[in-house]
């Protein structure tokens, strides 16, 4: 009877459907008759979709139906003994056909038609007796080979069908025939509509037979009445009239609370209670109303809770209620499968949930029960019970028990009980628990899920599966570890725990006993002793626990798994919290890779009991590189009661060396040192940085606390280092936060190997260091020395130890380098690499390098210093030993800067001047960037003008016109200088000629503020459009294409305003410069190494190559805006410098033309031409070396003058001495000239003058004349010229007019000198 | 009402008390779970932020207790458990529960001693909570 109460029959939980008999067909035999049986019964192509809600059933030959009862005329005086007979609703679904189908082969046109005929009737007339008193349908099929013709057509069919019908007693609409052609499966759906109509007809029949059946009741018939409601509703179903069967269903329920429940049939109401609730519920949610369904459940629940019957059999109705439950959790997930949503809180894990409770309390009241029942000592009277079928009668929750037997049913109860017995609640609780489980997880409750994990896991202990409960329990563990609800936590270690003892799990058990050390874990102290005893004896491999307190199973389990272990047991401690704290900082955060690196660990006991530890760790790793892990073992101590003394303490470490003996010394970690509670203990650990990687920042990656003994221990590992808490109360004396500073990180510094000094300036290139302050200051123009001194200190050999160095951007067109300037091999370099080879320990060598520069201005160079040296890699990545390494190298600090250590994290490589590159295994190569700085500072002064002869400032040059320049320099350096010449290489298009034929001697040594004077008398040869001749051209092209190394740059001239703070403030000039320079010249200069193209002849005149820049010294007035005292600047002059000018001019065959390149190259050249390039050779007193320095004149416009005037007197002129005053007009014209040429003598006592005075000329095309006078002077002292005048002859040229003879008046003034100084006449001629 | 449970944002227990010494464990079990329908609703009151309604009615229910939750505007839960037998607690009168033991515990928060995150040790809070308890139960 249990069955009934703990689980509902196959038959109730199918959706009934009409049951449908095929007989005559063999499928075993014939292919067509499989063919047929498949295509109705759906083991072919059909849908579950559009497949008809039947059942068949093939019905062999002799098929017995079950016979039919009589019918009762009464029932008045009839009392059921149950309610629902068992098998009723079976006989319906499987036995009993709604329709009998016949099938036979027969064909229309069949030979032995009669006899078929006649087999058939006999056939059908058996079936219709065995179906007597039944409504069941019989139909017959005849299966034939072709298809049928149209109705009407055949005869003989109609004939044939006729006789058949009438033979086998049926009416005609009972025959089909199914041709078995190849459109079977069209043939089977009509039939089976067919077969459908006619079922349902029998089962409208068989409801209204129960229905007639009713009428006749009375009102005592309850049962009755349930029972008719129950088939009527049984019978709508399998007519899918579900909400008739609904209807039905729910008045048989209702139609049960009218019969009193007692004891002895409380199973059987409940049992039918729990049929019929199933039911509706289950076409309530097939109905779409799923919150009636669960309030119909609650409800039932409710109302049968109480009704628990027997009391010795609680645990009967403990399992009603959790099948109950569990099948009504089937019935909503089936409803959930077929589109229902669920909630969180209204899903059937809950339901699974109340079914498992209901099995455990199920468990307790049959616990319960059989104590009782031993107790009266009937278990021995029952156990031999042969019968347990008597149990059971053919209703539904009836036992075949008389009702009030008190023996029997005492009897009755006893067997129960001792069924119950031999049930595994266990396997049913866990099933239903999973099954829940499974539910809570999709909805989300994962906490009601963890707490369902957890009473499977005490499902399993109970059990004795302790193995499966502490791989449950310690899943769980973590996770409400993390939730931190201590009560919870404590509940589940404590069973983990027990489970691993039981289990026998070492690991477990210790990971379990150290957690539950804990003082959160609210438990006495002793407690946690017994707990620490035990480890401890699980440490030294024997069972925990005294040993009478474990089973003998367990002492052997445990002695194997102790045998076994492997050791030692890795425990993360980040997890375990409030039993050890443990933090690693580094003493210092950077150290140099010859120091010593020295950890400090802090360790505290939380807990109330004394822990002894073997021995810690710190695990250290590169931050680069994690795989390279280095393990330090701590191995001296120091223990305070409280931190403010571990304070102080540090706080006398760091003080003076004389007080230092007041420190204690702190004590070597012994093996098994007991840690205090309360206590705080600092331990050391160091190791030598060199076995660690240059450049690398360590960080401490764990602590590790080796528990135990040599045969088992527990390693606990601490990764995450301490935190401060936001928000938290602390004490000074008992926390760490103001009492340490944690360094999780530490960085090692590279050493660099090399010390330089780098010496500038004259005096020190012959290697005998002198005073810095002797050193000079650098000049443009100059060949600067600088002298590094490589020094290494270090008893290290270093190989390829080398220098380069580079001009900076933004200066490579005016700076350059080069190691070399001896005459023949000066080449400039805008980066040199200098090797110097070798380096032993301790010794040092030097680099020397020459800097050149156009621009007074302040230089950085970038200098690299790089080595290789050979490494020793022995160190890493064993556990170093302790103990300072004796230190023979010097303190490295001047060569590793500090750095700011909060940046380390950020980028190794930006902080560190040093760069640490592996080439291979065993060398690796540093390098350092440093600057050099060197101030430039200027040579000369220069400017230059133009004058006519008359000495009058120039603005326009006249072609053929002689002109003057004056340039003025001044030395500007603050060392003296010797200037060893100077002079003018002017272009082509120039003719030079010396002013006074005294040629000047440089002798002196000038210092700065020394002026000089130059002046020069100039020739143009044509305007500037034709200057450029074919020759020059092919020159310049053959100087510029072919060597491309010598470009020019001529920097565009500087405005007054610029000019003006030059003077005062040089920097501002060379930022200016600087600026103007990026912004302004496209063309970077270049002149490294690029001499390839060079003709050799250049090269070996012109020394490699040439430079040049140019220097604007002067401001560019305009022309025309010149202030008016002040003498009309003629020329601008800017500074330009070549390679040793004069050798350039000559290596290029005195083909001048490529002075022009200077201004080509501009970007917008200016529109004057530069006439040429000023040079002064000078050097430094007391020195060897010569220096250049250019100065660019840029020239004037060229006009085409009407005519050239070329005037030519004596040099020196004497009283009465006669001299020629010639005068020669040229024409440079296609055209000619007419011209009147008058001389007047203003002052007649000044000269007699002989010669034309008025002549009229005519000068040809490109032609001259020369007028000639006599002049004899007659004073001393200044005296005015004759006036030579011109004027075009308007007779000869009617075109000229006035404003032409104005233009001739202005050359003759520029040309003509206006006086002469006539000298006192000779001594010998006075004396004559 | 046979426990009352305060509990951070961060889902650890702040303060837990209960009249029913026997069962503790079984109703902070239960509580925790209770968590979850906590979380779910205060999810789904994420979309709707203007209609902040703290209390959140029957978490859900057991066999013998009932389960209500409220949720500070700072995501500090309480829980109440009642016995379903209670028939004196309805709806409205659980409201005024939470309400009272919202001041109380917002009260427990002001002192300037108390440190935000841990559970709550203040023994007028812990009387006022008992009396709150025994005064409906």
């Amino acid at each position: 009877m249990t069955i009934d109460a703990t689980a509902l029959p196959s038959e109730l939980l199918v959706t009934p459907q009409p049951l449908i008999g095929f007989c005559g067909l063999d499928t075993a035999r014939q292919g067509v008759h499989k063919a047929i049986w498949d295509g109705f019964s759906g083991s072919l192509q059909r849908k579950a979709a559009d497949r008809a809600a039947v059942q068949y059933k093939l019905l062999p030959p002799n098929y017995e139906f079950p016979v039919a009862k009589p019918k009762r005329a009464s029932y008045e005086w009839y009392h059921p003994k149950g309610i629902l007979k068992r098998n009723w609703m079976l006989k319906h679904l499987h036995v009993l056909p709604s329709v009998v189908v016949l099938f036979q082969d027969m064909e229309w046109n069949d030979l032995e038609w009669t006899e078929k005929q006649v087999q058939c009737a006999a056939t059908v007339q058996a079936l219709k007796n065995a179906l007597q008193e039944r409504n069941t349908r019989l139909c017959l099929v005849l299966l034939q080979k072709a298809a049928p013709l149209p109705p009407g057509e055949d005869l003989l069919a109609a004939e044939r069908a006729a006789s058949l019908t009438s033979a086998c007693g049926i009416t005609s609409k009972m025959l089909f025939i199914l041709p078995h052609t190849e459109h079977l499966m069209g043939y089977t759906l009509r039939l089976e509509s067919a077969f459908l109509d006619m079922a349902q007809s029998y089962y409208a029949l068989m409801s209204k037979r129960i229905r007639n059946h009713r009428d006749q009741l009375s009102a005592a018939h309850t049962t009755l009445k349930i029972r008719h409601q129950f088939k009527l509703g049984f019978v709508a179903e399998m007519r899918q009239d579900f909400s008739t069967a609904q209807k039905h269903y729910f008045q048989a329920y209702a139609n049960l609370d009218e019969i009193r429940i007692n004891d002895s049939n409380c199973v059987e109401i409940k049992t039918l209670a729990g049929f019929l609730n199933y039911k509706i519920c289950r076409l309530m949610f097939k109905l779409k109303t799923p919150r009636d369904a669960i309030n119909q459940f609650i409800i039932h629940v409710e109302k049968y809770k109480p009704r628990v019957g027997f009391k010795d059999l609680a645990f009967e109705h403990y399992a009603w209620l959790s099948t109950q439950h569990s099948v009504f959790a089937e019935l909503f997930c089936e409803a959930i499968k077929n589109g229902l949503p669920a909630l969180q809180t209204q899903h059937p894990g809950i339901y699974y949930h109340k079914a498992a409770e209901y099995v455990m309390k199920r468990r307790d009241a049959a616990q319960q029960a059989f104590a009782s029942l031993l107790d009266s000592g009937e278990a021995a009277l029952t156990t031999n019970n042969p019968n347990p079928l008597s149990l059971y009668t053919e209703f539904f929750g009836i036992r075949a028990v008389k009702t009030g037997d008190l023996v029997a049913e005492q009897q009755a109860n006893v067997q129960l009980c001792e069924q119950e017995r031999g049930y595994s609640h266990s396997v049913a609780i866990i099933a239903l628990l999973s099954q829940a489980m499974a539910q809570f997880k999709i909805y989300k409750c994962l906490r009601f899920r963890k707490k369902l994990a957890i009473d499977m896991a005490e499902e399993y202990l109970q059990s004795g599966d302790h193995a499966k409960a502490l791989t449950l329990y310690s899943l769980m563990l973590p996770d409400y570890r993390q939730e931190k609800w201590s009560t919870i936590f404590t509940d589940v270690l404590l069973k983990t725990l027990r489970c691993a003892l039981l289990s026998a799990s070492v690991a477990d058990y210790i990971a379990c006993s150290i957690e539950a050390l804990s003082l959160r874990h609210q438990s006495e102290q002793k407690d946690r002793i017994l707990l620490l005893d035990n480890l401890w004896q699980v440490y030294q491999g024997v069972p925990p626990m005294p040993r009478t307190q474990l089973t003998e199973d367990a002492l052997a389990l445990w002695t194997s798994a102790l045998a076994c272990v492997k050791s030692p047991i890795p425990i993360d401690f980040d997890k375990v919290s409030d039993v050890l704290e443990m933090c690693a900082t580094f003493e210092r955060v950077q150290l140099n890779n010859d120091d010593v690196l020295q950890l400090q660990l802090i360790i505290r006991v939380l807990t109330d009991v004394p822990l002894r530890i073997r021995s810690f760790h710190v695990v250290l790793a590169d931050a680069g590189n994690s795989q390279n892990n280095y393990k330090l073992e701590a191995l001296k101590y120091f223990c305070f009661p409280n931190l403010l003394q571990l304070r102080t303490q540090q706080q006398r470490q760091q003080q003076p060396q004389q007080q230092q003996e007041l420190v204690d010394q702190p004590k070597a970690f012994e093996k098994n040192t007991i840690l205090e509670p309360g206590s705080y203990y600092q331990f050391f650990c160091s190791t030598e940085a060199q076995q660690f990687h240059e450049n690398t920042q360590l960080r401490i990656v764990r602590v590790e606390a080796l528990m135990g003994t040599d045969q088992i221990g527990a390693l606990l590992t601490c990764s995450s280092n301490y935190t401060r808490q936001p928000f938290r109360h602390h004490t000074r004396s008992r926390d760490l936060d103001d009492n340490v500073t944690i360094n999780p990180i530490c960085y090692i510094a590279p050493t660099f190997h090399l010390v330089t000094q780098t010496n500038l300036g004259h005096g020190h290139a012959n290697g005998t260091d002198g005073e810095p302050e002797a050193a000079t200051r650098m000049l443009v123009n100059e060949y600067y020395p600088v002298v590094i001194n490589i020094c290494n200190p270090y008893n290290v050999y270093l190989m390829n130890v080398g220098v380069h160095i580079s001009v900076p951007g933004a200066l490579r067109n005016s700076v350059f380098l080069t190691t070399d300037i001896s005459p023949g091999r000066q080449k400039l370099h805008t980066q040199i690499q200098i090797d110097v080879g070798e380096l032993s320990g301790q010794s040092s060598n030097t680099a020397t390098y020459y800097i050149f520069s156009l621009a007074e201005t302040e230089i950085k160079l970038q200098q690299r210093l790089s080595y290789t040296l050979d490494v020793d890699t022995g160190g890493a990545g064993s556990s170093g030993s302790a103990g300072a390494r004796a230190s023979t190298a010097p303190n490295s600090s001047e060569s590793t800067p500090d750095h700011n250590v909060k940046s380390i994290a950020l980028n190794l490589a930006a902080i560190s001047p040093v760069q640490i590159e592996y080439l291979d295994e065993t060398r690796l190569r540093k390098s350092r960037d440093d600057t050099v700085t060197v101030r430039c500072y200027s040579d000369f002064k220069f400017s230059a003008r133009f004058y006519t002869l008359n000495r009058k400032p120039l603005n326009q040059v006249y072609r053929g016109e002689n002109f003057l320049l004056r340039a003025n320099t001044e030395v500007l350096a603050v060392d003296d200088v010797e200037i060893l010449d100077s002079f003018f290489i002017c272009d082509h298009n120039l003719v030079q000629s010396n002013y006074s034929f005294k040629r000047k001697k440089y002798t002196n040594k000038y210092s700065a503020g020394d002026q000089l004077e130059s002046v020069i008398v100039l020739r143009t040869n044509a305007t500037v459009q034709d200057w450029t001749t074919a020759r020059d051209l092919d020159q310049r092209g053959k100087l510029e294409g072919k060597s491309s190394s010598s470009k020019f740059i001529r920097r565009p001239p500087k405005s007054p305003s610029e000019e003006n703070s030059a003077s005062t403030a040089p920097t501002g000039i060379s930022s200016y410069m600087n600026k103007s320079l990026v912004a302004k010249i496209p063309t970077t200069m270049t002149i490294i190494n690029s001499n390839s193209a060079v003709s050799t002849a250049l090269q070996v005149a012109n020394s490699g190559v040439m430079s040049s820049s140019l220097h604007s010294e002067d401001a560019k007035l305009g022309e025309d805006a010149a202030p008016a005292g002040s003498p009309l600047e003629g020329g601008k002059t800017t500074r330009v410098v070549y390679n040793k000018a004069l050798e350039a001019v000559q290596g290029t065959g005195h083909c001048r033309g490529f002075i022009k390149g200077i201004y080509t190259l501009e970007e917008n050249p200016s529109p004057a031409p530069v006439f040429g390039v000023f040079c002064i050779r000078w050097r430094r007193a007391n020195a060897k070396e010569e220096n250049e320095s250019k100065f660019i004149i840029s020239g004037l416009e060229i006009a085409e003058p009407p005519l050239n005037i070329y005037c030519t007197i004596e040099e020196k002129m004497f009283v009465k001495m006669p001299m020629a005053f010639k005068v020669v007009i040229k024409n440079p014209t296609t055209h000619v000239l007419h011209l009147i040429a008058t001389l007047s003598i203003s002052k007649a006592d000044n000269f007699i003058c002989s010669g034309h005075k008025q002549l009229d000329i005519s000068i040809m095309a490109y032609d001259e004349k020369e007028l000639v006078y006599n002049l004899y002077p007659l004073q001393v002292g200044w005296q005015e010229l004759p006036v030579l005048s011109l004027e075009y002859n308007t007779k000869a040229d009617p075109q000229k007019n006035d404003i032409h003879n104005a233009l001739l008046d202005e050359l003759v003034l520029r040309a003509l000198p206006k006086r002469v100084f006539v000298l006192p006449p000779l001594k010998q001629q006075t004396t004559k | 009402m046979s426990f009352v449970a305060v509990i951070g944002k961060d889902n650890a227990p702040m303060y837990l008390t209960t009249s029913d010494m026997e069962q503790e464990l079984d109703l902070q079990y239960h509580v925790h779970a209770a968590l979850d329908v906590v979380e779910e609703k205060c999810l789904i009151g994420k979309g709707v932020p203007e209609s902040k309604e703290l209390y959140l009615g029957l978490l859900y229910s057991t066999e013998n207790h009932k389960i209500y939750g409220f949720v500070t505007n700072s995501r500090v839960k309480f829980i109440v458990v009642i016995d379903s037998s209670n028939v004196a607690l309805r709806e409205n009168e659980v409201r005024a529960i939470f309400r009272n033991l919202h001041i109380l515990y917002t009260d427990a928060v002001c002192n300037p001693f108390y440190i935000p995150g841990e559970s709550l040790t203040s023994k007028k809070f812990d009387r006022a909570v008992q009396k709150l308890m025994s005064g409906n139960a």
